[in-house]
């Protein structure tokens, strides 16, 4: 269909529209069009040095897409932040100024308010506590002696027990011997003596 | 000046040493066509301007690229078209508007240029156009004012020619209607 058959089709539906001339009803800068053909030459020299200066550099994927929102989004936030500069909520006068002086004060008086038990304070724990020292002492020393008699009376027993269990021939010849030991003490010198008298250097080596 | 055909502009782009020149071919060309395709979509010159810039900047990096499976034309409208498209995206972002409400933002400027030189017809008209959706604002104006045929309009947009019949269908009805009451 050439374009003539299209533009029938249409015409007829549309005789209005098909009446006005089509020509587009804006006008341009004087000589724009004469110096159009420079600028877009100048614009492909300027990629081009553009394209060959970015070679060292990089920016992330769609840096340059985004960045126009981004500014934007920052602009209105800036814009909301001047129109709203606070949160809404309020606080007494003067608030932040005591503040200080009221936390301070309820710390310094918190000592004043707590209740100290002292241990030692009460007469009655130190009397109990020195009777129990009394008492523990006491015990000890009961208990020490008890067993002491008690060690005393044992040995005691078993001394005896031995005795029961030894011969009294025994016995009575001990008791002899210590008699003669006490009444016989005799010295060296006389000792030495006594044998030079009565035996030869033949008796002591046959002896010996 | 006579119009330079296409494929030799490609072939003198293949060349480094007349690759400038064909670029500026390609510029006597198309630039102001592809200015008009941009100003009635974004309305105001500033932008346009930028737009207009930006889509030949893409033009030269990846024209050597360019496969002749589509028309070169068709091709730059396609980078124009996308061009224009992000950049009304972007503006809707920016002020946090429905893509409805930057149309009557594109409307107010349209009352508020300075390059606006219409009658008040051609002002309804304008006005009209801007309450279409933006793809169909797109099609109405490169079927109404750049005269392209569907086929054209298809590999611009990847649309396929019954939709684009359809698309065009509906806007003519509904700027008719619109010329007609307001009369």
């Amino acid at each position: 269909m050439n374009i003539q058959d299209e533009n029938m089709e249409w015409e007829k539906e549309a005789p209005q529209l098909a009446s006005l001339p089509r020509t587009t009803p804006y006008s341009v800068p004087d000589n724009y069009f004469n110096e159009l053909q420079n600028r877009i030459n100048q614009s492909v020299f300027v990629d081009g040095l553009m394209q060959k200066e970015n070679q060292g550099f990089t920016v992330p994927q769609n840096y340059f897409e985004d960045l126009g929102n981004q500014i934007q989004s920052r602009i209105a936030l800036e814009q909301i932040k001047s129109l709203v500069n606070t949160d809404g909520f309020k606080t007494p006068d003067n608030y932040f100024e005591k503040l200080q002086t009221n936390i301070l004060s309820k710390t310094t008086e918190a000592p004043q308010k707590s209740k100290t038990v002292r241990l030692w304070g009460s007469g009655l724990i130190r009397y109990a506590s020195a009777a129990c020292f009394v008492v523990v002492t006491a015990s000890v020393l009961y208990f020490n002696q008890q067993s002491r008699i008690q060690q005393t009376a044992s040995l005691e027993l078993a001394k005896e027990q031995v005795l029961y269990d030894i011969d009294e021939s025994t016995i009575l010849e001990h008791i002899q011997e210590s008699q003669t030991a006490t009444t016989n003490t005799v010295s060296d010198t006389e000792m030495e003596n006594y044998i030079l008298d009565n035996f030869t250097s033949t008796d002591l080596s046959n002896n010996l | 000046m006579k119009q330079v055909e296409d494929a030799e502009i490609l072939q003198k782009f293949g060349v480094q040493k007349t690759q400038n020149e064909a670029f500026n071919l390609l510029l006597n060309k198309y630039q102001q066509k592809i200015y008009w395709h941009i100003r009635r979509l974004v309305i105001d010159h500033d932008d346009t301007d930028d737009l207009v810039q930006e889509t030949f900047v893409k033009v030269w990096k990846n024209l050597a690229n360019f496969r002749s499976d589509s028309q070169l034309y068709t091709w730059i409208y396609r980078i124009a078209t996308n061009e224009s498209i992000t950049f009304l995206n972007k503006k809707k972002l920016k002020n946090n508007v429905s893509l409805d409400d930057v149309s009557g933002e594109l409307a107010e400027s349209l009352t508020a240029a300075s390059y606006f030189d219409g009658d008040k017809i051609q002002k309804k008209l304008q006005e009209a156009i801007l309450t279409l959706p933006e793809k169909q604002r797109i099609i109405f104006n490169m079927k109404y004012f750049d005269d392209m045929k569907y086929d054209e309009i298809s590999e611009v947009l990847g649309t396929t020619v019954g939709a684009l019949k359809a698309s065009f269908h509906i806007a003519v009805k509904k700027i008719e209607s619109i010329l007609i009451n307001e009369d």
